[in-house]
């Protein structure tokens, strides 16, 4: 569902631009500030849409695994272990989509402490690329889980 | 466009057409590379995913007791 190759090249290509460019002039800490703030946002509209997705499946295979429950005569419990069994399958996503959610906002801080002359730009950039390793594993958590069905 | 407009736009894509996702989220790029997006347009910080995942659970939960009943007992005892 998601292009995390290309999602991993942009960003890459924005930080590897940004630190080369960190030791230079204000301009081109400007590019390198714009590329983070692109990685932010688009970033976050991946984990945003990625969690959306991944609750939706996370519903739908308990409402499954409960119905197919009860049309074979089954009991409450069996109902609830085989819930049990779904949610304990989709728990590292929902670690990792927080995971992920945190290095946003890190990164979110990282370029608000840079515009207060807090930070270096190459330290923003390297916190832009933790985010696209966090957006990349949370991801890869949702179609390890989505294949596991 | 408002981001904000792009990002409900793209959750109903995910799950009322999740095929468009991934064309779509080509497009929502190449926008907000054009645009540059400044800072002050920086979307603000997801809420732990923890609350959504109770919600969900506990709809199931629901599906469940309307399934087989509450057989909950008043001492908090199942039957």
């Amino acid at each position: 569902m998601l292009d995390v190759p290309s999602g991993i090249r942009r960003v890459l290509a924005a930080t590897v631009i940004a630190v080369a460019l960190s030791g230079c002039g204000a301009s081109t800490e400007q590019v390198a500030l714009s590329g983070a703030t692109v990685t932010a946002n688009t970033t976050r509209l991946v984990v945003q849409t990625a969690e959306t997705g991944a609750l939706a499946l996370y519903r739908a295979e308990q409402v499954v695994a409960v119905d197919l429950v009860k049309a074979r005569g089954g009991t409450r419990e069996q109902a609830e272990a085989a819930v049990l069994a779904v949610r304990a399958k989709w728990k590292p996503v929902w670690e990792a989509i927080d995971a992920a959610t945190a290095a946003h906002a890190a990164l979110v801080a990282g370029i608000g402490a840079y515009e207060q002359g807090k930070q270096a730009i190459a330290d923003v950039s390297r916190v832009a690329l933790a985010l696209a390793k966090a957006e990349q594993i949370a991801v890869a958590a949702i179609e390890q889980a989505k294949g596991a069905r | 466009m408002p981001l904000a407009f792009v990002a409900s736009l793209l959750q109903f894509l995910a799950v009322e057409a999740p095929h468009l996702v991934t064309e779509v989220r080509k497009l929502v790029e190449a926008w907000a590379a054009r645009k540059g997006i400044p800072r002050e347009a920086l979307l603000a910080a997801l809420a732990p995913v923890d609350d959504r995942v109770k919600a969900v659970d506990a709809a199931v939960d629901q599906h469940i007791t309307d399934l087989w009943g509450d057989q909950t007992q008043p001492d908090g005892t199942r039957k």
